[in-house]
């Protein structure tokens, strides 16, 4: 008896030191079991958000000792920080100002006076007017400088800012203060503003004598297939041996017109690109039928960091279905959608809705990586131009890519050259890498 | 004897119970605390300095709700819209970085929850990586190009302090070396195209514009940012990553190259001893609670022993927390406000005295403070109280001057930021932010030879001054 008495003061003394030890183990238990089942509860609860960002914002505008921005520009910093994370430059946040600027460029006011300008001393320097258009019709000539847009001196304006001025709605006049060498006086003409068709397709003999032909193809816009065939006619006629498709500094365009101009080199109903979105493949685009042309000459595809989204789209087709090889340098790496969405106060975000891939899978789109761009297409043969080099014919003779492209096409036609065949062989290796 | 077993096996159970309800009980507690309203915690023991005892945890109003639903409907339409699935965390994460950057001020930031440990880490006294304290000092400077001048802001990272027995000290790093380069890339300590955009701004010509543009380029393609440094410098590698880091610094005017390990330091919280004619010496390497503790002993120990007057060093001290210094001046000063605390209220700035927790007991002998340029922050502000509420002298070197108050705030997931809301003062208002404490005589000495009788001539300085005080006593 005494002894079961003994036991039970013992078991009543052992309880609450029981409890203590299992309140203690509890307490230590997540730095033991570092992936415990949720239901026994987490250690770290998920922040919200939300909430997170409003208890900072709000502790920020309390207590925060320093000068702090006014609550908007706090917010869209914040907006911006939480976009950079998904590490595509894509994605992006408009604050009104940038809202209310990208509303202007695509309803229309984007109508210029056609010319390409350059940074110059006190003003802007017309590079060349684009053929048949306000500039040229008007008469500036390249070397001309531009010192003031309506009266006001470009002295100490940037050129994208110079170039907004120029910019205007349709059937405006602007009134451009020009100097020019050999006139000792700066004149001023009044230019009206209309929509700008810069060109499209370029041809150009290379080679003449193993007819070797570049077709630039500037942008996707409508016109580019039509004037595209007509291209690819004019070099049939004239009997090519070997092309040229050259994509440099095409920014892109319409995605239909992608297509169809890889319907020119492609047969039909094979995958040009696949567009994917959150959910997984979106939509499949082929190549059209009845559009082929069956050039039946070896091609080649120039491309460097310029050529963008219906660029790459058609390099990349054009690469996976064996019919060229590509020469150059990584491409830019735009090969996604965005859905613009307008937000509150004025602003708007830019999401990523779907990508574009090749038909092989690759992700064309590039990823920001430690604030740099990494990615585009890979070139089957890696060439670079020099920094400073144009892409006009007076710096033709410096054009290392162009150069390389004529080479691997005279290799690949038979064309010259001894020790032909080693040389092939180790093309051919590079075409199937 | 069967009931015997079965009154055993009951009583089992009944103390497994009471274990388990005990455990369940922890749980709840904890579920309670992580899922209050609000989404910050402020924890009083681990903040740095915390803006006013008397402000409870924050109530998030904001003078613009729909900012915060701006943010809200952005966040929704990304995490519904975007191409790829997202981590809501990175974009929590992301966010809350560039709103506290946004703010422009290198003590107010963001902590991932793996940048929340090491600081708590580092309070505690154990420092990883080089075992250097660093600061982003913000600097404004000028620019040439040509003839002319612009403005240039700089961020350089910045060695506050070296600890003793650290890498950073076995490589020779000095308090004050700026740190330009780690392992080749370079610290991102001004926009890399400032150059370019001011020849653009003069129309220089176009291949100049081009040449200082690919520069930039390459610098800021081969660069790292101050944080990406700050963590390198302050983690541990891997096993098999224990490289040591090649860091360019500039010191002076003069670059320099030097290869740093990495490794945990493990700092003493207090050093005591007593000196020739029983002065008392007193070096706290950092001020947190266990140092407080420690000081406390020692100084009743060094009274015990019969000391006549102390040495406190307070040099290279730049790792504390203001409830500690708080602690360790009741001990020494007579006056119970030792400072003052500038803040802002609204648009306006205003002042609120610095007070001690509870009545303060003077010391009531003299006390010779040693600084440097090392000593930091809280420890700044214990020099100029302690000057300032006793029978002392400051000597040694002008300090750092980083008066900012600045709270930790830790947030349920285990991240926490930072936020500057005040700033120190000495009691009769005298400002030491980017002046630092002028000490009374100027005293330089090798941080190495530190606390050494007879090698180090700031030491040697105070126990001069100490005796003075006593033959005037």
């Amino acid at each position: 008896m005494k002894r079961a008495g003994r036991t039970r003061i013992g078991l009543l003394l052992l309880m609450p030191a029981l409890f203590v030890a299992g309140y203690v183990s509890a307490a230590g238990y997540h730095a033991l079991v570092p992936y415990a089942p949720s239901w026994l509860g987490s250690a770290r609860a998920a922040l919200n958000p939300t909430d997170a960002f409003r208890t900072v914002l709000a502790e920020i505008e309390a207590h925060f000792y320093g000068e702090s921005p006014a609550i908007d520009k706090l917010t869209y910093a914040s907006i911006e920080g939480m976009l950079a994370a998904l590490n595509d430059p894509y994605t992006r946040f408009m604050d009104p100002e940038a809202f209310r600027r990208m509303q202007e460029d695509t309803t229309g006011s984007f109508t210029g006076i056609g010319a390409l300008l350059e940074d110059a001393p006190g003003g802007a320097r017309i590079v060349r007017p684009l053929p048949n258009s306000p500039a040229a019709r008007a008469g500036l000539k390249p070397g001309d400088i531009i010192i003031a847009v309506d009266g006001k001196s470009l002295e100490r304006v940037s050129l994208d800012e110079a170039v907004r001025m120029i910019r205007g709605p349709r059937r405006t006049t602007v009134r451009l203060t020009i100097r020019r060498n050999g006139v000792d006086e700066p004149f001023t003409v009044a230019i009206e503003r209309d929509l700008v068709e810069s060109p499209t397709v370029d041809v150009y003999l290379e080679d003449q004598e193993n007819k070797i032909y570049r077709i630039w193809l500037q942008n996707f816009n409508e016109k580019a297939p039509q004037l595209l065939d007509r291209a690819l006619t004019e070099i049939q006629q004239n009997g090519a041996r070997a092309l040229i498709l050259d994509l440099r500094a095409n920014p892109g365009g319409l995605l239909d017109a992608a297509i169809e101009v890889t319907s020119r080199f492609v047969p039909g109903e094979r995958v040009v690109v696949s567009i994917v979105g959150r959910e997984g493949l979106l939509e499949r685009r082929e190549t059209l039928r009845g559009r082929y042309r069956n050039l039946n000459i070896p091609i080649v595809v120039l491309i460097n960091s310029g050529s963008a989204s219906a660029s790459e789209i058609v390099a990349g087709a054009l690469r996976d279905h064996k019919v060229a090889m590509l020469i150059g340098e990584d491409s830019f790496g735009k090969g996604s959608v965005q859905t613009v969405i307008p937000t509150s106060r004025n602003t708007a975000v830019a999401i990523t809705t779907a990508k574009y891939l090749t038909p092989s899978g690759y992700d064309l789109n590039a990823k920001v990586v430690d604030g740099k761009r990494i990615g585009g297409l890979k070139p089957d043969i890696e060439v670079k131009n020099p920094e400073d080099w144009r892409m006009t014919e007076e710096d033709k003779a410096r054009d290392a890519q162009l150069q390389k492209a004529l080479e691997v096409l005279r290799e690949r036609i038979g064309a010259s050259k001894p020790s032909e065949g080693v040389l092939r062989a180790q093309h051919d290796a590079e075409v199937n890498r | 004897m069967r009931a015997k077993w079965i009154r055993g096996g009951l009583s089992l159970l009944a103390l497994g119970l009471v274990f388990a309800s005990g455990w369940l009980t922890r749980r709840i507690v904890a579920y309670h605390v992580l899922h209050r309203g609000s989404e910050v915690v402020v924890q009083r023991d681990f903040a740095p300095a915390l803006a006013d005892a008397r402000t409870p945890t924050p109530t998030p109003k904001v003078s613009e709700p729909a900012m915060v639903q701006l943010y809200n409907n952005v966040l929704y339409l990304v995490r519904e819209q975007y191409v790829e699935p997202v981590k809501t965390e990175q974009l929590t994460y992301g966010s809350l970085e560039a709103l506290l950057a946004s703010l422009n001020d290198p003590r107010s930031q963001f902590l991932r929850p793996e940048q929340h440990e090491n600081l708590v880490r580092a309070l505690s006294g154990e420092v990883g990586g080089i075992g250097a304290v660093l600061a982003v000092v913000n600097r404004k400077t000028t620019l040439r190009v040509g003839n002319e001048t612009a403005p240039l802001e700089q961020s350089l990272l910045t060695v506050v302090a070296v600890l003793p027995n650290s890498p950073a000290e076995k490589a020779g790093l000095k308090p004050g070396d700026v740190i330009d380069e780690v392992d080749g890339r370079w610290v991102l300590s001004e926009n890399p195209y400032a150059e370019v955009v001011e020849l653009q701004r003069m129309h220089s010509p176009r291949d100049q514009i081009r040449q200082a543009s690919e520069r930039a380029r390459q610098r800021a393609l081969n660069s790292i940012t101050l944080s990406e440094a700050t963590a390198q410098l302050s983690q541990i590698p891997k096993p098999n990553e224990a490289k040591p880091l090649e860091l360019t610094i500039k010191r002076g005017g003069q670059t320099l190259k030097v290869r740093v390990e990495r490794a945990t330091t493990r700092v003493r919280p207090l050093e005591y001893r007593m000196l020739k004619n029983r002065w008392g010496y007193l070096r706290p390497n950092l001020i947190n609670a266990t140092a407080a503790r420690e000081f406390a002993h020692a100084l009743r120990t060094l009274k015990q022993g019969g000391a006549k007057g102390f040495v406190i060093d307070l040099r290279g001290v730049a790792i504390g927390q203001q409830e500690p210094a708080l602690q360790m001046l009741s001990l020494l000063v007579s006056k119970r406000q030792v400072a003052q605390v500038e803040y802002r209220d609204g648009k306006t700035y205003k002042k609120r005295p610095l007070t001690l927790p509870k009545a303060p007991q003077a010391v009531g002998m003299p006390i010779a403070v040693l600084v440097d340029r090392g000593t930091y922050n809280i420890a700044e502000l214990m020099a100029i109280a302690i000057r300032q509420g006793a029978q002392a002298r400051i000597i040694g070197m002008p300090t750092f001057g980083e008066a900012s108050q600045t709270n930790l705030y830790q947030l349920k997931d285990g991240s926490a930021f930072t936020l500057t809301v005040g700033r120190y003062l000495g009691n009769d208002g005298t400002a030491f932010h980017q002046r630092g404490v002028q000490p009374d005589a100027r005293v330089p000495a090798e941080p190495r030879m530190r606390g050494q009788p007879g090698a180090d001539p700031a030491l040697e300085r105070a126990l001069q001054w100490l005796t003075t005080q006593e033959k005037r006593a």
